[in-house]
């Protein structure tokens, strides 16, 4: 059954849709990512124009955050202050991001600059897990042969130059007294991001938070859902006004397949091994990474492409 | 005559295809009766068109266009069906550093959006070729198409060529640019007709059915309809909202948003 998007202008397998909402969903509930780094590519592989498939992210970004955050905000894992901070960053840099994607749209270059983009974040994503994944699997050895706990000497002062930094300001939740200027830095980074990729950012605001700010475990997920939630906010609303980039029956679409999805992966995720998983999913993201690349660095079976103007 | 096509996109598609083949056989049996000898004194094609519009509805996904009429005399059909020029940016990829990116482009103005002709002998037909020569948009290869481009590329009659091809081939592979010889069938007693697909992807708009009727290269008669192409219920809304109050719309996008998020948590985690 096909249903016709009014503003992407095609007419897409509304199972499809569905289908892909909720398998993104079930990875995002499993391993409480948002998703929105594989569903933009999926979108453009199904597609949908890259400028839609952004915008329209965004849009869908906001709602799973939304119903995400609001279980953290109940237990307190909401660092409003550092929120408030990293949020004013990403307004900023969302907005940034949405003017840029229009000054790519216009000259062209959009779809060309999503795709490179993705692949170097999709191939630094992939693999970091990787990484990660292996270190865990190692410790997980180590600790079942000798019994021991793994030694932490690996603690080392690296913050000597964030600590120099000036307008220091205390975070009560987060028990930090940094320098603002971080928060605003890593805001505005991660929301040129979101803006003009489709993503909530959290797999780079989260890693950014523990190395570089420091943040506690228990705020750090709750407080990146707190400023994701502005950050697509803006975006969604700047995509919309200035690029007529968001659709919003296919976010609706995303978010009912998703919502369904998340809460199969949660109840899922409980069940099975996680380190096994994760390496699955680094491989399902590499897997996307080199679709793109092959999309870009493959001779093109047409060289030319047409889009219509107004 | 509009209020009973109204009338028809009420009905669901199998009740609307019996209605219209049953008014068809309707139409084909009382023009047998009358319609011959009145055209054919003078000499006029009289064509109709099973509906005046193609609304675009979320459930769309292509449509049949059919076509139908009487002829005077034997002479030779040829229906264009032509829609709303358009402007296209035509980008020719490059490779850049090992990567594939959009070079050379050049804007294609004023294109039919749509264009497609049936005619009702074979291409190669003599009458088909002396008729299309006279007029310079009755076929693909002749449609007359601005070209705007920057610098030395269109000076070159090979690369302008090429972008135009380029343009073709998409739209030919859009099923949005078409030609098709033997497309007419004769049905006896002067009558024709002819089917025509619509896309799923069809660009709205005022579109314009033409018929001419051809007798040894000389045209003796034709006939232009207009057919509406335009997004209707939701699709429509939607559309028309997020184009003219674009920030409103993306205010509504966040608020929606939110909400299904509320839902969602009250609905699933909540608990």
């Amino acid at each position: 059954m096909n249903i016709y998007l009014p503003i992407a202008e095609i007419s897409v397998n509304i199972f499809v849709l569905l289908g892909l909402g909720l398998g993104v969903g079930v990875l995002s509930g499993i391993f409480g990512v948002g998703g929105g780094f594989l569903m933009t590519p999926m979108l453009i592989f199904l597609g949908i124009p890259p400028a839609i498939a952004v915008g329209t992210e965004a849009n869908q970004i906001l709602a799973s955050s939304t119903s995400g955050v609001l279980g953290h905000w109940r237990r307190g894992g909401v660092d409003i202050k550092m929120g408030s901070f990293l949020m004013a960053g990403g307004l900023f840099g969302s907005s940034l991001g949405v003017l840029l994607f229009t000054l790519l749209k216009n000259i062209g270059q959009i779809d060309f600059f999503i795709k490179v983009v993705y692949v170097l974040l999709l191939f630094s994503v992939a693999s970091m897990m990787l990484v990660e994944g292996y270190i865990e699997y190692r410790r997980a050895r180590i600790l079942s042969r000798s019994g021991k706990s793994p030694s932490r000497a690996r603690k080392k002062k690296r913050r000597s130059w964030t600590r120099m930094l000036p307008f220091k300001t205390r975070f009560r939740t987060s028990r930090l007294y940094i320098s603002a200027l971080l928060p605003l830095a890593i805001g505005s980074v991660v929301g040129v991001l979101a803006a003009m990729l489709g993503i909530g950012g959290g797999f780079v605001m989260i890693p950014a938070m523990i190395y570089i700010l420091r943040m506690p475990p228990h705020t750090v997920t709750g407080t990146s859902l707190f400023q994701i939630i502005f950050v697509t906010a803006n975006a969604t609303f700047l995509q919309a006004g200035f690029n007529h980039a968001v659709d919003i029956v296919l976010a609706l679409l995303l978010v009912l397949g998703g919502v369904i999805g998340a809460q199969l992966g949660v109840r899922w995720g409980r069940r099975i091994d996680a380190v096994q998983f994760r390496l699955l999913l680094a491989l399902i993201v590499l897997g996307v990474c080199f679709g793109l690349l092959w999309e870009l660095v493959v001779p093109p079976s047409e060289l030319f492409s047409i889009t219509e103007v107004r | 005559m509009p209020r009973i096509f109204r009338a028809f996109r009420a009905f669901t598609l199998s009740q609307c295809l019996r209605l219209r083949f049953l008014s068809l056989a309707l139409l084909l049996l009382l023009s047998s009766y009358f319609l011959p000898h009145r055209l054919l004194a003078e000499e006029r094609i009289v064509v109709d068109l099973a509906r005046y519009d193609v609304p675009i509805s979320t459930g769309f996904s292509g449509a049949e266009l059919l076509l139908f009429g009487a002829s005077p005399g034997e002479g030779d059909i040829l229906i264009k069906v032509s829609g709303p020029a358009q402007s296209y940016l035509v980008m020719r990829k490059q490779r850049f550093a090992g990567l594939w990116m959009n070079g050379e482009r050049v804007r294609v103005v004023g294109a039919p959006a749509f264009f497609h002709v049936l005619t009702s002998g074979s291409g190669e037909d003599n009458w088909l070729s002396s008729f299309k020569s006279s007029r310079r948009d009755f076929s693909i290869k002749d449609l007359y198409v601005d070209m705007l481009g920057t610098g030395e590329l269109l000076s070159s009659a090979d690369e302008r060529q090429m972008f135009r091809d380029a343009f073709v081939r998409s739209q030919r592979e859009l099923l949005l640019y078409g030609e098709r010889p033997n497309s007419i069938e004769r049905l006896g007693n002067n009558l024709f007709r002819a089917n025509l697909s619509l896309p799923a992807g069809l660009p709205t708009g005022t579109y314009i059915v033409e018929t001419f009727l051809v007798e040894e290269g000389r045209l003796l008669s034709a006939q232009s309809t207009p057919l509406f192409v335009r997004r209707s219920g939701s699709a429509a809304f939607v559309f028309e909202f997020a184009e003219r109050y674009s920030f409103l719309y993306g205010f509504c996008a966040v608020l929606l948003a939110l909400a299904a998020g509320f839902l969602a948590n009250r609905l699933f985690v909540g608990r």
